[in-house]
């Protein structure tokens, strides 16, 4: 990492201390803080860290409606009338096939769910609910963001991308006064920064230690992060070659000294990640997805592109 | 893996990159408040509501002489001038690029195509003292000029303002820019093209006949204070 100093502050110590309560085993999970420096210019970039979990449990998943819960609040969409309105909290399956794959919540009762997509899969699961993260959490005043020059983009499933400024010492929509910190960045992706002087961000909250489905769209600016918030990712640590259609998708990876400079373009042979040239990498060639950093993932078909943990 | 294989293989995965192609830019234009980064009328006044800008860029050498607003001149930028929307049907949203009652500025151009507006191309304002553009009456794909030479003929177009600032260029693929009015260098002509700066803002240049009544006028208050001191 060269123009991108990440000063990774605290696994403040909650470590996976596996302690043994009423005959149950409870995993405590590793939280920390990063403080991250981005250069001006360009970035794709993807907070790492998740929040707490509202909700972690047995759960009964039947089309897009999810019983058994126990739930307190309002989980679902945000109800704001003077401003689009978002996702405050997403679903997890955290057992099975699908363990990694998340959902948002539309809304909720005390015991029970609505998803705003259909998982494919049905009956009784372990999940887990948390709050997303927020445009609000990722950047914040001292950060050193400019107002109403510099811009965040976050992008939809289908290709457009909406932008985000900050001013008035919050984030805002592009008329520089509508408040828009509750935008969720969805676990697992990156959002667009474009910046005219240096801006540190600061994060904090638990660290992944399972494996994530990152949802990626055909046609979609697909920015994938990594989760692992204090280093490099390889691209043959990951499944890419086997997630990507052979020969066709690609996974490109930028530098982050603000320029957006190309680092590879990585395609599949079916098995393993390869460069352009289609010759597979190996864990010594592999390009790394930089700390906290982000992939462009260009696919033909939806799919998922699954992240490691960063702790195993 | 032999070369022609390789090769094959190669086109296919360009052939699967086509996606990319559908890179777009989003350009956002800001007047940070209502005492800076705006708009004036040539005298110093505010501009209001009534006015129209365009956002583009411009290819080919700028003739820094051909400032002053007459319908010749307004031929030749507008022949170097391609806006973020409209003429080659670059912004799927179009802009509204709206004054206020103050003289700012803003408006937002989402799906600007990224090939037509690559990473890091100069983009420039063009202010009008005339027309008011509103939502929806500017399309996507609308021709250009919007102005007539009767615009100009008949006292309608009386003023603009041409401006750039270093900081304003076309962002990557897939990312978002920001100009802001105060970005502007007061002391670079060759930032304020045709404008003056005015400290809150930058005021438009007047048509010659009202710039050179106003020097005249200009010139009689002095020989008067001299034949009075006299």
């Amino acid at each position: 990492m060269k123009n991108k100093s990440i000063k990774f502050l605290g696994f403040c110590l909650l470590l996976s201390s596996a302690s043994l309560v009423v005959g149950q085993t409870v995993s405590t999970p590793v939280v920390g803080f990063s403080k991250e420096s981005l250069p001006s210019g360009q970035h794709f970039f993807a907070p790492s860290f998740i929040k707490p979990a509202v909700y972690s449990g047995t759960a009964t998943i039947s089309g897009s409606s999810v019983t058994g819960l126990t739930l307190s609040g309002s989980l679902g969409l945000t109800s704001f009338s003077d401003r689009p309105n978002f996702p405050t909290h997403y679903l997890e399956i955290t057992s099975g096939s699908y363990a990694g794959t998340y959902y948002d919540i539309s809304s909720n009762t005390s015991n029970s769910a609505s998803l705003a997509q259909t998982p494919n899969t049905s009956g009784s699961v372990t999940v887990v609910i948390r709050p997303h993260v927020t445009l609000g959490d990722v950047i914040k005043a001292d950060s050193g963001i400019g107002e109403y020059s510099d811009s965040i983009s976050v992008y939809d499933n289908s290709g457009n991308f909406a932008s985000y400024y900050f001013a008035g010492g919050m984030v805002t929509g592009d008329d520089f006064a509508t408040p828009m910190g509750h935008v969720p960045v969805p676990p697992g992706k990156g959002i667009g920064i474009n910046l005219g002087g240096n801006i540190q961000i600061t994060n904090s909250g638990q660290v992944r230690n399972t494996a994530l489905n990152v949802p990626v769209y055909p046609g979609a600016v697909n920015v994938v992060g990594m989760l692992n918030p204090s280093g490099a990712t390889k691209l043959t640590s990951l499944t890419l070659g086997q997630q990507l259609d052979a020969y066709s998708e690609s996974a490109t990876l930028y530098d982050s000294s603000g320029s957006l400079a190309l680092v590879a373009i990585a395609y599949s042979d079916g098995q393993d990640p390869t460069d352009d040239t289609f010759t597979p990498y190996n864990s010594t060639t592999s390009p790394s997805v930089q700390t906290k950093g982000t992939m462009l993932v260009n696919v033909g078909s939806a799919k998922y592109i699954t992240v490691p943990p960063a702790t195993n | 893996m032999n070369p022609l294989k390789r090769i094959t293989l190669g086109l296919v995965a360009i052939l699967g990159l086509v996606v990319d192609s559908r890179a777009s830019i989003s350009i956002t234009i800001a007047s940070p408040n209502t005492t800076s980064g705006l708009i004036y009328q040539s005298d110093g006044t505010s501009l209001n509501t009534t006015g129209f800008a365009r956002v583009g860029k411009i290819t080919g050498t700028i003739d820094f002489s051909k400032s002053a607003v007459n319908w010749a001149n307004y031929q030749y930028w507008n022949n170097i001038f391609s806006d973020v929307n409209g003429s080659v049907g670059q912004g799927s949203t179009p802009s509204t690029w709206n004054f206020n009652s103050s003289g700012a500025l803003s408006g937002s151009a989402t799906g600007v195509s990224a090939s037509a507006f690559s990473n890091g191309t100069l983009l420039y304002l063009w202010a009008f003292n005339y027309g008011s553009v509103t939502a929806g009456t500017y399309a996507a794909g609308g021709s250009f000029p919007v102005f007539t030479e009767s615009d100009f003929t008949s006292g309608l177009v009386t003023q603009w303002a041409i401006l750039q600032a270093d900081e304003w260029t076309a962002p990557a693929d897939n990312l978002s820019k920001s100009l802001v009015i105060n970005q502007i260098t007061p002391t670079d002509t060759r930032q304020i093209i045709a404008g003056t700066d005015v400290g809150t803002g930058v005021a438009m240049v007047p048509e010659p006949s009202t710039g050179a009544l106003m020097m005249i006028g200009a010139a009689g208050l002095v020989a008067l204070r001299r034949l009075r001191k006299v």
